[in-house]
């Protein structure tokens, strides 16, 4: 058997390309469904259990899918507005603790989240270089984040420009990045962190600019009066954020209705979460729908999609199985002079059967182990591809 | 296997075998090739020297009669032990080489020994290969694959292979008949030179009548044996 497998070694390398595209094919063949499972069951376990820390989201009505991945995983939504008023009697009412999100916009890609540092403490997150946020336009950013965009303790970070042709939106707002978090494994290590305020800068609705009072260029003044000072547009509202300018940034409008895109509810009790979600939901403009339940919606989902790609992988299986067959056939017939020189030379039938079927074995053999590589990639880059994926 | 027992022995073989619509019946009532003896087995195109050869070295099996290799009764074996007592005592070179072509030239005269690690260590083998081609003047091509080599050195190659184990006998199936007639004589003076060096014995199946002067005996098929032509019933 040794002299047979010897040969059917020596074959599988004389023909080395036939090997390696039969190689892949059954790679691929295996490969498939069994790097599908492994993903879903990664991505699943690690939805569930960011998940499973948050009993309640609220936000404005809208898809329930789309508030729990702005909530959870700072992706962007067209969901309107939590006001910080509604929040705050929210997170006011008896048993119930809440942390404000406002993820709506991003820095070189990265979702820049605006809370507050109750959600630091409740993520458990740590600076592993640099110092917290101290001041306004200061910015932590995640450890995959940093490595991505190659910024550090100490750098900068610019906003990105939502509408860059529209002269009425906000400028780009260069963040001065503080501190690098350490690596969590979880949506925070892609994302930007800022206070509130610095948030609602980026949004435009706060900004800071030089002192009305001491405008007199005639471009840049619409009017004046002892009590107020109308600026035009032509004054430039700044784009970063120094120990000289910050005085000068200010909001305009009431407090109560400046905008968060969600806020997590922690209620204390079972009881305390049901009454809370059933007033939030009675209102016309908020939803308060639990993470858990809609991510097991979505796994469900995902699942369905997955027996969908293994039923198309079985089809593909079948089908190169069956063109690996007729491959084999006609191999074997191509070979019959060598195994009739074998026979006539005395070889047993074990070591002429053994030449053929052997370097299947080979190749099966290496379609496993390919598929095995890609299923151990899928494992490795799994934080990778869930960062990619949300 | 006895010392004394000649290296083929025959008795009142007949074999029936032939394509659709035709059969042909061999018939050799006697036929004893001793050791040492270089044999050719001549006769025209189609007239069963193959099968005859097949025959003697229990690639076929008779109908009916006695064939000894060795002094073994290969005729009443199984199809592994014929098998087994070619590998040992047999090295067999064809017309059309027979070379495994994926392999090397030195992988294909080591084959013998890759089919059975008994008849010799794989140092041995590799050094009887090395001294075997080295008098087939192709020590210079081992690393090349069938596909590069010449027909001459392609069955100087499966000559090698043959004479590697050292086999009692030595059986040639026309291995001269792809080849002009220099070719020819030197692959004749190969095998016969290496067969008298190591005492094998050779049969040699050839139509080509101008190299029986090499070989201490003809047997003419025709003489031998009694061919009979008809339909299939």
């Amino acid at each position: 058997m040794i002299g047979a497998l010897g040969l059917a070694i020596a074959h599988a390398r004389a023909n080395w390309g036939r090997s390696l595209v039969l190689c892949v094919c059954l790679g691929v063949v295996i490969g498939l469904p069994l790097v599908t499972r492994v993903i879903v069951a990664d991505f699943g376990a690690a939805m569930r259990s960011r998940a499973a820390t948050v009993p309640l989201v609220v936000g404005a009505k809208g898809s329930r899918f789309d508030l729990v991945f702005n909530a959870l995983h700072f992706r962007a939504s067209d969901l309107g507005p939590l006001s910080t008023g509604a929040f705050a009697e929210i997170d006011g009412e008896d048993g119930v603790f809440g942390v404000p999100i406002h993820a709506r916009y991003t820095a070189r890609g990265a979702p820049v989240v605006g809370s507050s540092f109750d959600y630091v403490e409740l993520r458990g997150l740590r600076v592993r270089e640099g110092r917290m946020l101290a001041a306004l336009g200061e910015a932590l950013i995640g450890s995959r984040a940093s490595a991505r965009l190659g910024v550090g303790a100490g750098g900068e970070i610019p906003t990105d420009q939502v509408r860059s042709y529209d002269i009425t939106a906000p400028p780009s707002l260069m963040l001065s990045v503080v501190g690098v978090l350490e690596p969590t494994g979880t949506p925070d290590d892609d994302a930007v962190f800022v206070d509130l305020e610095t948030s609602w800068v980026i949004e435009g609705i706060a900004h800071g600019h030089e002192a009305a009072a001491a405008v007199i260029d005639p471009g840049k003044l619409i009017g004046r009066s002892e009590e107020h000072v109308a600026l035009s547009g032509a004054v430039v509202e700044y784009q970063r954020i120094t120990d000289e300018n910050v005085a000068s940034f200010h909001i305009h409008g009431e407090r109560d209705d400046l905008p968060l895109s969600a806020a997590l509810l922690f209620p204390d009790s079972d009881k305390t979460r049901t009454i809370v979600a059933e007033r939030i939901n009675a209102t016309p403009d908020l939803q308060a729908v639990e993470p858990a339940v809609v991510i097991d919606d979505l796994i469900a989902f995902v699942v369905r999609l997955r027996t969908l790609i293994d039923a198309v992988a079985v089809a593909l299986g079948a089908v190169t199985l069956a063109l690996l067959g007729l491959i084999a056939i006609l191999s074997y017939r191509a070979r019959m002079e060598e195994m009739a020189t074998l026979r006539e030379i005395g070889a047993s039938v074990g070591v002429v059967r053994g030449v053929f079927w052997m370097e299947f074995g080979l190749l099966l053999a290496g379609g496993i182990v390919l598929a095995s590589i890609g299923a151990a990639m899928a494992m490795s880059f799994g934080d990778a591809l869930y960062g990619f994926v949300l | 296997m006895t010392s004394d027992a000649p290296v083929i022995a025959v008795e009142g073989l007949r074999f029936r075998y032939g394509g659709a619509g035709e059969a042909f019946s061999l018939e050799v009532p006697e036929l004893t090739i001793g050791v040492g003896e270089h044999t050719a087995l001549i006769g025209p195109s189609g007239c069963g020297k193959t099968t005859l050869l097949r025959l003697l070295i229990g690639s076929l099996t008779p109908d009916t009669g006695e064939v000894c290799v060795l002094g073994e009764r290969v005729s009443l074996m199984g199809e592994g032990a014929r098998r087994r007592v070619r590998r040992r005592n047999i090295g067999m070179v064809f017309q059309g080489f027979a070379l495994l072509d994926y392999l090397t030239a030195h992988q294909n005269i080591t084959l013998p020994r890759r089919l059975d690690p008994s008849l010799m260590s794989a140092r041995d083998a590799d050094a009887r290969a090395r001294s075997l081609a080295e008098r087939a003047g192709i020590a210079g091509l081992l690393d090349r694959r069938p596909g590069r080599l010449s027909q001459g050195e392609r069955q100087r190659v499966a000559i090698c292979r043959a004479l590697l184990a050292s086999p009692a006998l030595i059986a040639c199936d026309e291995p001269t008949g792809n080849l002009d007639p220099a070719r020819s004589a030197g692959v004749v003076d190969l095998i016969m030179d290496e067969a008298e060096a190591i005492g094998s014995t050779v049969l040699f199946v050839t139509h080509d009548h101008g190299l029986l002067g090499r070989f201490g005996r003809v047997v003419e098929l025709d003489k031998l044996t009694t061919m009979a032509t008809g339909a299939v019933s």
